[in-house]
């Protein structure tokens, strides 16, 4: 095998294979990226619930393969002058790197037995533009669970109706859906490790370019121009989050979104670091009153409001607020409360574009 | 003709034999205790190969009177109890009935006895559960029980007999838990020959103790008596610094008998939670007083059991003494040469150890008042006229001990007042004896004496006291500087006291840090779906009693029926990292935290969170400080309530004596 290639090109590509691999594996060839020169450069990165695929252009000499430790060819190529790289493998499978005035030989692993991906049976497919999916992840991935004993909602939920495609994150107190809207008119759902998504999201672009994503019975493949990544699902049935939401509400109110941003994180500046307080927000007579007593001290913050309805006492974890509102992006949102014990909803003034809803703190 | 029987008496008793005589321990024990039901004040045991060859139990006891003894044989046969009703006043050792039947159905025995009031002695002779003659001999009032071939006609358990070192140690327990119990009676145990425990029997435990473990654990113990809840408690707690890899020395005594109880055994610990490393377990004498009525002792056929009718209320008392008589005392672990500690274990192993153990004393005391150095001429020729023949023996032993016993006592005024508290003891004990032979008439000035020598020992032993004096010592003391910028020195008088300042300030963190946590409003995280958690019935029943605690604490629940309950909302500050399997831990430590009778959020917290937090909170190692944080960190851990342990156990103070550095440059040998 022999090729050379743009540094540039080769380091965002390693970049990516390398989220799949395993940093520590108890088989040396799972430690490492898999090399592969055909028409184009290919290579790959497979770990036990991941597996990421991503060819590159490159000036091939002579077909073949190799695997090399990841974090070795990581940091060599992370370090080479932005020049052309030229690889070549020795039939000892001894790998010579070399650019400008650097000179590598390192050992490599026969490509034989490497876990290729699987190919993933075309049953559903839908396409998303990478922004869309892009702030659909951002919009939910914090409201996933760490609870390994529900395994289920470490997870988020991907669902295709009709036209519409949302994603959902729950972790027992709050609840986040994002939605945008596709061509493509399929039914389907399928729960994405969060760990995956997180992967998925630093791999993506702010683009227009399209995403396809494929959903088999136990794997999704999301498909870039240069990538292909495959993630297992997690088994289990989702909890049926529409359930949850309210429909009838006390009061409503309309915020200023940086504002009131801005309002919670002074009030939780006096909480200790040892131990957090909860937010009390007091809504009467247009204003609205956020309150912290803390150990340390009191403080006290006005922001003027539109309010729907009746005067409402109730308590927050300030922490989900400002998670759900710092995703919300958008000027001013709604918020609607069903009870001063009972959940709160946080939504756009128009279109449905995400649904954020938070249990309260009960408040003496 | 009909399969079922009746088993003949010599079968019967040798089924009986199970259960009470298991190995020669059993047979120890047992004949032991009948020599304490029967008023001895010495008991010697003399055994050879474990106990399976002979054993040899010789008291100087009541003795059984000739008409009696053959039907002490007899199973059932007891001179202890009347009727059923007797039991629950029990105050004998023995009372079933079973033990003499038992052993003699499975071994050989022979018993010499001789009551006061009668003329000569009797012998008597049983093989196999069959008497074989009583005849007149002559013998010291008392009772000399002899078992040999022990399962000589049960082959089937001589099997499960262990090695001979391991019987003979289990027997080397039961006298060691018998001589604790009662410090009144004079114990020795001769295996093969040599004399393994020898118990002075001066009533009191500390030189038992003493005389049992040797020097260095009596010296760190923390004596405590405390009443409480109705049950009295005496005894000794060991320092975290003698603490032990299992909990055979967690010794237990319910009414003056060795019990194992898990209540108990679980308050100790509990008491000494953060004060020890983990998987060690403390060195502890306790011995409760408690009500007969309110003890179930008929629970286990050797009586190791026993059962409380209010088993929280112990756990309370026997915590509440064991953590007050810890919380008060110095527990400043002492770095001392290890040469001398060796020589100090070895000079106990000697025969004449409760001999030695006077004489150190009495040398000890050499720059004591005048009145005392009076005494110790007298108990120094009262010795001298008593063990004539040891003489050159002991001189030849005073003399390496008393070195060490200088100074140790030099540097140590706790210690020197536990010695005290042994002097006094030994004191009034000899001179009762004193008294037997001649009554000179300035004895009771010297007994007045005494008494206020040790009113005034007690006082000082106060063990707020003791506490407030490392205070004052450690806040008086130069700050001399910072060691490899992560120890603290401190020098006060002869003394050097190194402080781990990492290890300070975690501690201090972490009281700080659990003190805001039992401050905390309550307040409650709403869950979007309700948890449903599975109880076992026990758990469904306490979760029942505790639901008001609960709630307080900030849960939301429900019975949802079926031992089933639903959590509608969490505790804020758990509220995080919440899953449906911590609430049976919660639960269970709810269960713990009540019955010590403290409320407040640190056991919905896990414990182990609140190290973590006052570790990362506190300072490192590695890291410079001033003088004035020095001085302001010494005032900090010092107001915790234990300045001694960091929350894992370790040391965070030590010192080291002048005396131990002039040694180790040789300018004292």
């Amino acid at each position: 095998m022999k090729f050379s290639c743009n540094k540039q090109d080769l380091m965002e590509a390693i970049n990516i294979v390398q989220k799949a691999v395993m940093t520590k594996a108890t088989i040396p060839i799972l430690e490492g990226i898999y090399i592969e020169t055909n028409d184009s450069l290919k290579m790959v990165g497979n770990c036990y619930d991941m597996g990421i695929e991503c060819s590159i252009n490159a000036d091939i000499q002579q077909k073949g393969s190799i695997v090399l430790n990841s974090r070795m060819f990581g940091d060599i190529v992370r370090r080479l002058p932005n020049s052309e790289v030229f690889i070549q493998v020795k039939p000892n499978f001894n790998v010579i790197i070399e650019c400008d005035n650097s000179y590598f030989e390192i050992k490599g692993l026969s490509a034989e037995g490497y876990p290729m991906l699987p190919t993933v049976e075309e049953e559903q497919k839908i396409s998303v533009s990478q922004t869309s999916l892009r702030n659909m992840i951002r919009k939910t991935i914090y409201a996933i669970s760490n609870d390994e004993n529900r395994k289920i909602l470490t997870g988020s939920l991907i669902e295709a109706n009709d036209g519409d495609l949302s994603m959902v994150a729950l972790d027992g107190f709050r609840l986040a859906v994002a939605k945008v809207m596709i061509k493509e008119d399929t039914n389907f759902k399928a729960v994405i490790p969060g760990k995956n998504l997180t992967e998925i999201y630093k791999i993506l672009e702010q683009s227009d370019k399209d995403v396809k994503i494929t959903l088999s019975k136990n794997q999704a493949l999301f498909e870039l121009e240069q990538c292909r990544i495959i993630s297992k699902l997690l088994e289990g049935e989702y909890m049926n989050y529409k359930n949850f939401l309210p429909e009838q509400f006390e009061t409503n109110i309309v915020v200023d979104v940086s504002e009131i941003i801005e309002s919670i994180e002074r009030a939780s500046l006096i909480t200790n670091d040892d131990k957090r307080y909860p937010v009390k927000i007091v809504i009467e007579d247009n204003k609205m009153l956020i309150t912290s007593n803390t150990d340390v001290g009191i403080s006290k913050e006005e922001l003027l409001i539109n309010i729907n309805g009746n005067n409402m006492t109730i308590g927050f974890n300030p922490k989900y607020l400002l998670d759900s509102l710092k995703v919300a992006d958008e000027e001013k949102v709604e918020i609607f409360f069903s009870s001063s014990v009972g959940p709160c909803i946080i939504k756009p003034i128009e279109g449905d574009s995400f649904v954020f809803m938070i249990l309260p703190v009960r408040i003496k | 003709m009909g399969k079922v029987i009746i088993l003949d008496e010599n079968t019967a008793n040798q089924i009986a034999a199970g259960e009470v005589v298991e190995r020669p321990a059993s047979i120890v024990k047992e004949m032991v205790e009948n020599s304490l039901d029967a008023n001895a004040t010495s008991i010697t045991v003399d055994i050879l190969n474990g106990g399976k060859k002979s054993i040899t139990i010789i008291d100087n006891g009541d003795g059984i009177d000739s008409d009696d003894v053959q039907m002490a044989f007899e199973r059932h046969a007891t001179s202890k109890i009347r009727s059923i009703d007797d039991l629950y006043t029990i105050a004998t050792m023995g009372f079933r009935g079973e033990a003499l039947a038992s052993i003699a159905s499975v071994s050989k025995v022979e018993v010499i006895t001789k009551t006061l009031k009668a003329e000569n002695g009797i012998r008597v002779k049983v093989e196999g559960g069959e008497f074989l003659y009583a005849k007149p001999t002559g013998a010291p009032k008392g009772t000399t029980f002899i078992v040999k071939e022990l399962f000589y006609n049960t082959p089937a358990r001589y099997k499960f007999l262990k090695r001979d070192a391991t019987e003979a140690g289990y027997i080397h327990d039961a006298i060691t838990r018998i001589a604790l119990a009662r410090p009144d009676v004079s114990m020795k145990f001769i295996n093969q020959g040599k004399t393994t425990i020898h118990t002075p029997g001066n009533h009191d435990l500390l030189s038992t103790i003493y005389s049992l473990f040797g020097k260095e654990i009596a010296h760190s113990v923390i004596p405590l008596d405390s009443t409480a809840e109705g049950i009295k408690i005496s005894g000794y707690a060991g320092k975290p610094e003698i603490s032990r890899g299992n909990r055979n020395f967690e010794f237990v005594f319910v009414n003056g008998r060795w019990v194992y109880n898990k209540t108990i055994i679980a308050a100790i610990e509990d008491a000494y939670k953060t004060k020890l490393m983990q998987k060690r377990f403390p060195f502890t004498v306790l011995k409760l007083d408690i009500d007969p009525r309110l003890v179930d002792v008929n629970v286990h056929p050797a009586k190791l059991e026993v059962r409380f009718s209010d088993e929280q209320q112990v756990f309370r008392a026997v915590n509440f003494a064991v953590s007050s008589a810890l919380s008060g005392t110095s527990l400043i672990h002492q770095v001392k040469d290890v040469g001398s500690m060796k020589e100090d274990n070895n000079s106990n192993l000697g025969p004449s150890k409760t001999e030695l153990v006077k004489n150190k004393l009495g040398t000890s005391k050499s720059l004591s008042s005048h009145a005392e150095q009076t005494i110790i001429g007298l108990d120094i020729k009262q010795q001298q006229s008593h063990y004539t023949t040891r003489q050159i023996e002991q001189s030849m032993e005073i003399e390496q001990p008393r070195q060490i016993e200088q100074s140790m006592r030099i540097d140590q005024p706790k210690q020197i007042e536990q010695e005290k508290q042994i002097e006094q003891q030994m004191k009034i004990e000899q001179e009762k004896r004193f008294e037997n032979i001649s009554k000179p008439p300035h004895i009771v000035n010297y007994q007045s004496i005494a008494n206020e020598m040790s009113k005034q020992a007690e006082t000082d032993q106060a063990p707020s006291s003791q506490r407030e004096n490392d205070k004052e010592k450690l806040l008086n003391s130069r700050v001399v500087g910072q060691a490899f910028e992560s120890f603290i020195i401190l020098e006060l008088g002869d003394e050097l006291f190194l402080i781990d300042q990492h290890a300070a300030h975690e501690r201090v963190r972490y009281e700080k840090i659990k003190e805001q946590f039992t401050q905390n409003e309550f307040y409650s995280q709403g869950l979007m779906t309700p948890l449903a958690v599975e109880l076992t019935e026990v758990e469904m029943q306490k979760y029942n009693e505790l639901h008001d605690y609960i709630t307080r604490l900030g849960f939301e629940t429900e019975d949802f029926g079926n031992r089933t309950i639903l959590i509608r909302s969490v505790p804020y500050i758990i509220s995080g990292d919440f899953s449906s399997h911590d609430f049976r831990d919660i639960l269970e430590r709810l269960i713990g935290e009540v019955n010590r009778g403290v409320s407040g959020v640190s056991e919905i917290i896990p414990e182990e969170t609140i190290y973590m937090m006052a570790c990362k909170s506190a300072i490192k190692a590695n890291r410079p400080m001033s003088t004035m944080e020095i001085e302001g960190l010494v005032k900090d851990l010092l107001d915790t309530t234990n300045p001694y342990n960091c929350v894992h156990g370790r040391p965070i103070i030590i010192s080291i004596k002048k005396r131990e550095l002039e040694k180790k440059f040789k300018r004292i040998v």
